[in-house]
């Protein structure tokens, strides 16, 4: 037996305490009586029904010692070892995703998680090293091999659930690399989701009960004419069939309410039409009350259409006139080579395609096909046939088919604020990268000598590089959940910018430029863009909504789980865990602090 | 007058007279009415006439009225010896309301009806001995030596009841003895009352208890100390404690009652709460 606080033996003095306050108490006070005749006879009848009467006057004082030395021991905190071995490492992995918020388990599955945690981690073996992890959208280590339980047991009741969803493969990854770095952890989780780690046993602390739960997974819209329809997609996890009473509302105000019918595991959709076109955001709510309020409520922004205007300085290059012409808000302006020298100025993008000027345009960004030798990067050199790498870049995001040829591309020296995209195995022929406040895509080849623009990839690059490349946009407007991070696309012109949460709180982007990924997306609803630029402000609206197709269903999440429980079972008994006997020493002071009373009163 | 005997505890005296009765079986000639029916001069009760009777006692004016014969009945009149044994040890100093005092009330009453009833009354303060005595006082008159007697009776020293009763040497002869005490010495009553009843007399225990002997009053940790020998005990007070004594106490005056009931003593054991006038009626009732 062990003990965490053998400080707390101090309390022993207590001990000594009792004797003397007996001693001083034992000094009885004098009573007159008329005669002690019937007294002696009282005491005699006592000390023959119970012999041990004798002793009565000092049995109280041994049962207050010995609550007293049960006490103290109880303080001291008693940890019996019963697997014998050596203290290990555990590693605890607490599910912080939305589906903890369910209030299917009392209070809530997450407090459930934590306090089963806490637990845990109070009954290991002392000196066990503890490596905390926060499986959020993110997995997080809070805490590395910390074998002191009281801050352990803080940072557990510090952590807190968030409104994203639960980075499972980032999770496993971490368990993996820690387990392969210290085998023989023992690897505990507690969420209402498991995880499969081959190789890997994870004690799972299930702390799901298969609660009801609705959600809209889905809403959209689209521009009619004058007007804008909205779609709504609900969902019913639960395992009956229900009737929800579900409303829009349009700039924070009741549009329409509905009421629809959904069978048990299945989902409908909800068309919401003649919305005013000027409004900024929709809102769709169900008004019914299930296991997981969180995801009862779906946003979407809707900004006015804002178009870029493009100047593109070409000899002739029909390929690339043909792709802009199929997106949508950009206005495309050309000029030719000759002209070039005429200081542009006001576009959102410039194309150079074989063409250099000798100063860059002060605003705007700029995508440039075959370059010249210029003064702003190193052009080496003519590679004739270059075997192309497959990319990495997001610029060849969504390509699967890489088999395209180049005939002829210019060797690029990648200057020190750029960097490559494309690469053969002679040398880069494409890079991307940012030039005094202003985004820069350079390919190394001319269209005419490649069969990429044959391809179906090549709208897809195009595409890609224009997102990149035409400012006042961000990256997945679309789908954007709680704790993900988003990237803006700021304007070049943009002196300030700073995103509005759905709180009212307002947070600066830039300066300092180019800004990083903005992360500030725990809570959910309508965000707001704003730059500034020197001739006024632009707002631009996205919303943020919960991850509700992957935390939403509750009870399959619960199926997941019973199915893994039983290995789960199994890995409980692998760490040589003790258990504390601080309990039991509390209880059996108090048992004894009753019976001493029960001594007292009826003086047995 | 004193305290101890106040205006209204002699008027009640005064009462109890008229409503007493109290009997005796026997006794020497005297005042004192007897059981037995004779021809004295004091009227009993009216009976039929029966053949055999006395015509002489025939009462003709009832004759007159109701034409039915009746005879008259007198008793016969007898002095009575009456020796109050009055325990004075200091257990008898004790307790709320004090025994000496309802003690003293008690022999005072008896005294006064025993003298209006033209008794011989002989009172002794017991201790381990005969304090002092007063004996053979006769008529009301008597009255004031009884209360000036009792007024001085000192309370102290131990109790050795039998020891005293037999240094009080009371002549052989039909009497009544009533002893006062509280008998706190119980292992000595079967001597006394073989010294008593050898010497003819009817006995009649009163024993006095205060309510703090029938249910002590105390608490925690206590050292009992003994009003007579300065002997104490440490006891602490629990509810076993409390039960103990009184089944001690309950055996105690069960074993008593049972001594005098064999014996044929009159037993009669009254709290010191109880007003005096109610004792007198148990005891001259014959409890």
């Amino acid at each position: 037996m062990t003990f965490y606080s053998p400080s707390a033996f101090s309390f022993l003095l207590a001990v000594p305490v009792i004797i003397v306050l007996y001693l001083l108490k034992q000094r009885y006070e004098d009573f007159k009586v008329s005669s002690l005749y019937l007294w002696e006879e009282v005491l005699r009848d006592i000390e023959a029904n119970a012999p041990w009467q004798k002793l009565k006057k000092n049995i109280l004082m041994f049962l207050q010692i010995a609550a007293a030395v049960l006490l103290t021991f109880a303080l001291a905190r008693p940890y019996l070892d019963i697997g014998g071995g050596k203290s290990g490492s555990a590693l605890v992995i607490i599910d912080t995703s939305m589906s903890m918020q369910a209030n299917d388990t009392t209070p809530t599955r997450f407090e459930a998680a934590k306090r089963e945690a806490s637990g845990y981690i109070s009954n290991l073996k002392p000196g066990t090293k503890v490596t905390l992890i926060n499986m959020g959208s993110n997995a997080v280590i809070e805490e590395n091999l910390n074998s002191d339980k009281s801050s352990l047991l803080d940072r557990i009741s510090s952590l807190k659930v968030t409104n994203g969803t639960a980075n499972t493969e980032e999770a496993a990854s971490l368990v993996q690399s820690i387990v392969k770095q210290y085998p023989g952890t023992a690897v505990s989780l507690f969420g209402d989701q498991n995880l499969v780690i081959p190789d890997v046993n994870i004690n799972f602390y299930n702390q799901s009960k298969n609660g009801h739960n609705y959600a809209v997974t889905l809403l959209s819209h689209t521009v009619t004419q004058n007007s804008v329809t909205a779609l709504s997609r609900l969902a019913n996890f639960s395992s009956a069939d229900t009737s929800l009473p579900v409303s829009l509302y349009v700039d924070g105000r009741v549009f329409d309410a509905q009421n629809i019918n959904i069978p048990a595991g299945q989902t409908a959709n909800i068309y919401w039409s003649k919305i005013p076109s000027n409004a900024k955001m929709l809102e769709c709510r169900i008004d019914k009350n299930d296991c997981l309020p969180m995801d009862n409520s779906a946003y979407n922004a809707l900004n006015p259409a804002q178009e870029s205007k493009v100047m593109l300085v070409t000899e002739k290059n029909i390929f690339i006139e043909k792709v802009i012409s199929l997106m949508n808000n950009i206005k495309l302006f050309k000029s030719s080579t000759d002209k070039s020298d005429s200081y542009l100025k006001g576009y959102d993008l410039y194309i150079y395609d074989g063409f250099l000027p000798e100063k860059l345009p002060a605003d705007g960004n700029i995508l440039v096909f075959n370059p010249p030798r210029n003064n702003f990067f190193t052009v080496e050199g003519d590679i004739k046939n270059p075997s192309v790498e497959k990319p990495e870049s997001s610029l060849f995001n969504y390509i699967t088919d890489f088999s395209f040829s180049i005939a002829k591309a210019k060797k690029l020296e990648v200057p020190e604020w750029g960097k490559p995209v494309l690469d053969s195995t002679e040398g880069t022929i494409a890079f991307e990268g940012n030039l005094e406040n202003k985004r820069i895509a350079v390919l190394g080849f001319d269209l005419h000598d490649t069969d990429l623009v044959l391809k179906p990839a090549f709208p897809i690059v195009m595409t890609n590089l224009f997102e990149w490349l035409v400012p006042s946009k961000m990256k997945n407007t679309d789908n954007i959940y709680s704790d993900q991070g988003i990237e803006f696309n700021l304007n070049p012109k943009a002196v300030e910018a700073s995103v509005t949460i759905p709180s009212g709180k307002s947070i600066s982007l830039a300066p300092p430029f180019p800004v990083g990924v903005f992360d500030r997306t725990d809570e959910t609803g309508l965000y707001t863009l704003t730059q500034k630029t020197g001739s006024g402000s632009e707002s631009f609206y996205f919303t943020v909504n919960t991850p509700s197709d992957m935390e939403s269903n509750l009870s399959s999440q619960t199926q997941a789980v019973q199915k893994n429980s039983s290995t789960s079972a199994k890995a409980g008994g692998i760490m040589g865990m003790g258990i504390g006997l601080q309990f039991i020493f509390l209880c059996a002071a108090v048992l004894l602090l009753s019976i001493e009373w029960w001594v007292y009163t009826h003086g047995f | 007058m004193s305290e101890l005997f106040d205006g209204e505890f002699l008027n009640k005296l005064q009462n109890l007279v008229i409503a007493s009765k109290l009997i005796l079986s026997e006794g020497s000639s005297g005042n004192r009415k007897s059981r037995s029916k004779g021809s004295s001069v004091e009227f009993s009760d009216f009976r039929e006439y029966a053949m055999g009777d006395d015509f002489r006692r025939i009462d003709w004016n009832a004759y007159g009225r109701f034409e039915r014969l009746f005879i008259k009945l007198f008793m016969e009149e007898r002095e009575a010896s009456v020796n109050i044994f009055l325990d004075t040890s200091s257990s008898m100093n004790w307790g709320n309301p004090d025994k000496s005092m309802a003690s003293r009330r008690l022999a005072a009453a008896i005294s006064y009806i025993s003298l209006s009833n033209y008794d011989k009354v002989s009172l002794f303060c017991t201790t381990s001995r005969i304090e002092k005595f007063k004996l053979s006082m006769r008529g009301k008159n008597s009255f004031g030596e009884v209360l000036d007697f009792l007024e001085k009776a000192v309370y102290e020293g131990t109790t050795d009841l039998y020891g005293a009763v037999r240094d009080s040497d009371i002549k052989s002869g039909k009497g009544i003895s009533i002893i006062i005490s509280d008998l706190f010495s119980k292992s000595q009553l079967p001597e006394i009352l073989n010294f008593l009843q050898y010497r003819k007399q009817e006995v009649h225990i009163c024993h006095l208890l205060s309510p703090q002997e029938v249910n002590p009053e105390i608490d925690a940790g206590l050292r009992l100390v003994d009003s007579e020998t300065g002997e104490y005990r440490d006891v602490t007070a629990t509810p076993l404690l409390i039960k103990t004594y009184k089944k001690v106490y309950n055996r105690f005056v069960s074993e008593l009652e049972e001594l005098c009931f064999k014996r044929n003593v009159n037993y009669l054991r009254f709290e010191t709460t109880i007003p005096v006038e109610e004792m007198i009626k148990s005891v001259v009732n014959g409890g």
